[in-house]
């Protein structure tokens, strides 16, 4: 579908329109960090125009045991609403159209290369349990010695952070090269080990890690643009379960949290059963 | 159900703009994140 890549790749600029640190060699610091994106995007990425949402929770959660919990209201519920927001709106609609790893995931499943894009049990379990711990029970229950607690998911984990932050950071403030430590070669590690699975699997960190993919899946049966089916023009073929990317048990589970709403199964379907819908309130 | 949320929605985000909140997200996103990067921080 050629209108999402383009969608895509505007996107991605969207999520990383600032181009002042080809002169500062520093991040972007102006209004547009009032704001989530909707995406997962690294607000270290020296071209991020907007904070990233995983981050935030994570920052949040840090400082639930350090500061006032006066002073956390207003960004529990400032964060609460972009999460909303995102959900109600648009649900998965932004992994597959919106999320700039996303886009860089389906590029990487276009080299040719030996593919095998089934599902694997336990990948549900997996990806809850990651968030669980990596983002939300750790960073509020181990703290170092000034009291904050760690960003798990970004510290140890987020391929994103890695790439963007880390790697264009190193590469345009070379100063920084004295802070590389064991987490750093670990955490490449293991965004090549996801480079390599993104390659061979369709979206592999979407469908195994994605915090973000998760709750905004929970949100995929409430969004308003969500897809219906309409039961008396199909004839269940199967012709968009056989041509869905993210092997959802088609047009049985429309609903399910982990369609990224990349339309294929739309367009494939040869009765026109499945249709985009923009429901009311 | 989806109204109820569209309202916690709009709810929040003017207790969210109300109580600042932007202000500690501006300030958190606005500096470097050395965990982001997977790198150590300096110890002086």
């Amino acid at each position: 579908m050629r209108s999402r890549k383009w969608v895509q790749i505007v996107s991605t600029f969207f999520h990383n329109g600032y181009l002042g640190f080809l002169n500062t060699s520093q991040i972007y610091n102006g209004f547009l960090k009032n704001f989530c994106a909707p995406g997962l995007n690294c607000h270290s990425c020296p071209s991020a125009l907007f904070c990233c949402p995983l981050g935030m929770i994570q920052n949040f959660n840090i400082s639930l045991r350090v500061l006032p919990l006066t002073s956390l209201i207003g960004p529990f519920f400032y964060l609460l609403s972009f999460f909303l927001f995102f959900g109600l709106t648009l649900g998965r609609f932004i992994c597959g159209w919106l999320c700039p790893f996303g886009f860089f995931q389906e590029l990487l499943y276009r080299i040719p290369f030996y593919k095998n894009s089934s599902n694997f049990k336990g990948q549900d379990f997996f990806k809850i349990s990651l968030t669980l711990l990596f983002v939300f029970i750790l960073p509020i229950l181990i703290i170092s010695e000034l009291g904050y607690g760690i960003l798990w998911f970004c510290k140890f984990f987020c391929p994103a952070g890695t790439l963007e932050a880390g790697y264009f950071n190193l590469f345009f403030q070379p100063f920084l090269f004295k802070n590389i430590g064991y987490v750093f070669y670990l955490k490449t590690l293991l965004l090549l080990m996801i480079i390599l699975l993104c390659i061979i699997n369709f979206r592999f960190f979407c469908k195994t890690a994605c915090p973000l993919g998760l709750i905004y899946g929970y949100f995929n049966r409430i969004s308003i643009v969500k897809l219906t089916l309409e039961e008396k023009r199909c004839p269940f073929c199967k012709i968009c379960e056989k041509v869905c990317p993210m092997r959802i048990s088609l047009p049985e589970k429309l609903d399910s949290k982990e369609c990224i709403r990349c339309l294929i199964c739309l367009k494939v379907c040869p009765y026109k059963a499945i249709k985009l819908k923009i429901s009311h309130l | 159900m989806k109204k109820i949320l569209f309202l916690l929605f709009f709810l929040s985000l003017c207790l969210g703009i109300l109580f600042s909140g932007y202000e500690f997200i501006h300030s958190r996103a606005s500096i470097i994140c050395i965990s982001c990067m997977g790198l150590e921080e300096d110890e002086e």
